[in-house]
């Protein structure tokens, strides 16, 4: 029943290239974030926070106005639901999928685009690689952006609109979630981090270990965290907690890239 | 909210006697709570609380209590974890008889104050360093500077070889993730110092040397 409310709007935040003094980018990193209120973000961006006299948000100032573009009106042309969006951001086609979940009339024939369950067991039983999203795009002729370089030069985080599994990352994070120390904490704070904040922790180091290797030219970082968050509670304070946490994502990875890449280049 | 209003209504001389006697009347008759207190009731214990401390600060109690708390305070002030779980094992297993406190003494007070300092600095510069991005980026590079003075001054004075440890692990990771030139050459003078104070007098440590070297300096 949740899917079907209006409320997920993806956004893509913004993409950090890097170039090599070729005409065209050589390398690419977007950091993806799902429910994204466009709104609170801005306003927040705005606001000086008066203990540290910069802003609420400050690596996301930093990187985004301060040294890149920010845009006013940005907006896709569809339903305000995560596959619909997805779907504009990662082809730049119109909207092919129109809801979360679509069903054939004739066949009666479900494509549940959020549920990955399926996804995950077929790729480990039968080694399917793409989310039912993303066959259905394939099937329609639209592309993905990641299309547009080889696998080798691809490092795709955990998605709606995922091509194949990084088990290793998920075997890591879940270690992690069961590890002795993980197990203490929950008995001595009544709780640990959660099964989602490892994969992010996975996700992001990964990515950044990624950036080192010059092969790889795609990186993203996909983030569910600030729609589910949104999803639990209408409270600002638990979405801006959020967006601080992905502010200081945004400077780990900008730190990353001036390390690896070299944006003066 | 409710009792909030009713308290507000009570207490609010400004409105016109006949509004507030109908508005208290309508809003008493929402007040379905039957463990909600009455706003007189609980202006009443107000008021005897009040009593109870103009008392105790006449007679020197509250001052007393005051003291005890800041002299735990001190002696808490640069423990090691260990130390810590023991002092807390032997205060609960003597229902609170016993607690650990430094010797009253004139110099307590500016002692404490710099102990204090020091941990709101320190905690400042592990809140910027934690996030493992550089700190300029996120807080005024003139406050961290500040900060960064000022934690290289105190440090030394406090004989804590165990903040001592933190302050130059929190420095050097500053150091490493800063940007800023100033800060980075502070951060070195700061390191610098607090190498030179551990040298100086090596079995000279603790709260209580702290407290000597305030006396010592008046």
């Amino acid at each position: 029943v949740r899917r079907a409310v209006p409320t997920l709007a993806a956004t893509c935040l913004g993409l950090l290239c890097a170039y090599t003094g070729r005409t065209q980018p050589a390398r690419i990193v977007i950091l993806k974030v799902d429910g994204l209120n466009a709104d609170l973000l801005s306003r927040t961006m705005d606001e000086i926070d008066p203990r540290s006299g910069k802003s609420k948000l400050p690596w996301i100032t930093y990187v985004f106005r301060e040294n890149g573009t920010v845009f006013e009106n940005f907006y896709t042309r569809g339903i305000s639901l995560s596959a619909p969006s997805w779907s504009i951001l990662d082809t730049g086609h119109h909207a092919i999928i129109r809801g979360n979940v679509e069903y054939d009339r004739y066949t009666g024939y479900v494509y549940d685009y959020l549920n990955f369950f399926p996804f995950y067991l077929g790729n480990a039983r039968a080694h399917d690689e793409d989310m039912p999203a993303v066959q259905v795009l394939a099937r329609a002729g639209a592309p993905l952006l990641i299309d547009a370089y080889s696998y080798s030069e691809v490092l795709q985080s955990f998605q709606l609109f995922q091509r194949g599994v990084r088990w290793n990352t998920l075997e890591r994070a879940l270690k992690q979630r069961f590890s002795s120390k993980a197990i203490l904490s929950i008995v001595e704070n009544g709780g640990g981090p959660s099964m989602d904040e490892l994969l992010a922790q996975a996700t992001e180091k990964d990515l950044i270990a990624a950036l080192h290797n010059p092969q790889v030219l795609y990186l993203d970082f996909y983030t569910g965290d600030v729609d589910h968050v949104a999803h639990a509670t209408n409270q600002q304070a638990a979405l801006i907690e959020r967006l601080n946490w992905l502010a200081a994502v945004t400077g780990r990875i900008w730190i990353a890239i001036e390390a690896t890449s070299g944006l003066s280049q | 909210l409710l009792f909030a209003i009713r308290a507000a209504l009570r207490l609010d001389q400004n409105m016109d006697t006949e509004l507030r006697a109908e508005m208290r009347r309508r809003i008493d008759s929402l007040a379905v709570n039957p463990l909600d207190a009455s706003p007189t009731r609980e202006m009443e214990l107000a008021r005897a609380r009040f009593h109870l401390l103009e008392n105790q600060a006449g007679n020197g109690a509250v001052a007393r209590h005051v003291d005890q708390q800041r002299r735990a305070e001190l002696a808490a002030f640069g423990r090691t974890h260990r130390s810590e779980v023991l002092h807390a094992l032997l205060h609960n297993a003597s229902f609170g008889l016993y607690t650990m406190r430094v010797k009253p003494g004139p110099d307590n007070l500016e002692v404490l104050a710099r102990a204090r300092r020091t941990e709101t600095n320190l905690a400042l510069l592990d809140s910027l360093t934690d996030s493992g991005t550089k700190p300029e980026v996120v807080f005024d590079v003139e406050r961290i500077h500040t900060s960064v003075k000022e934690l290289s001054s105190l440090v030394p004075s406090l004989h804590s070889p165990l903040v001592s440890a933190h302050a130059e692990a929190t420095l050097t990771r500053l150091q490493q993730l800063t940007q800023d030139s100033a800060v980075q050459r502070e951060c070195a003078l700061a390191l610098n110092r607090l190498n030179q104070g551990r040298h100086a007098d090596p079995k000279n440590h603790g709260i209580a040397a702290s407290i000597r070297a305030a006396a010592e300096a008046k």
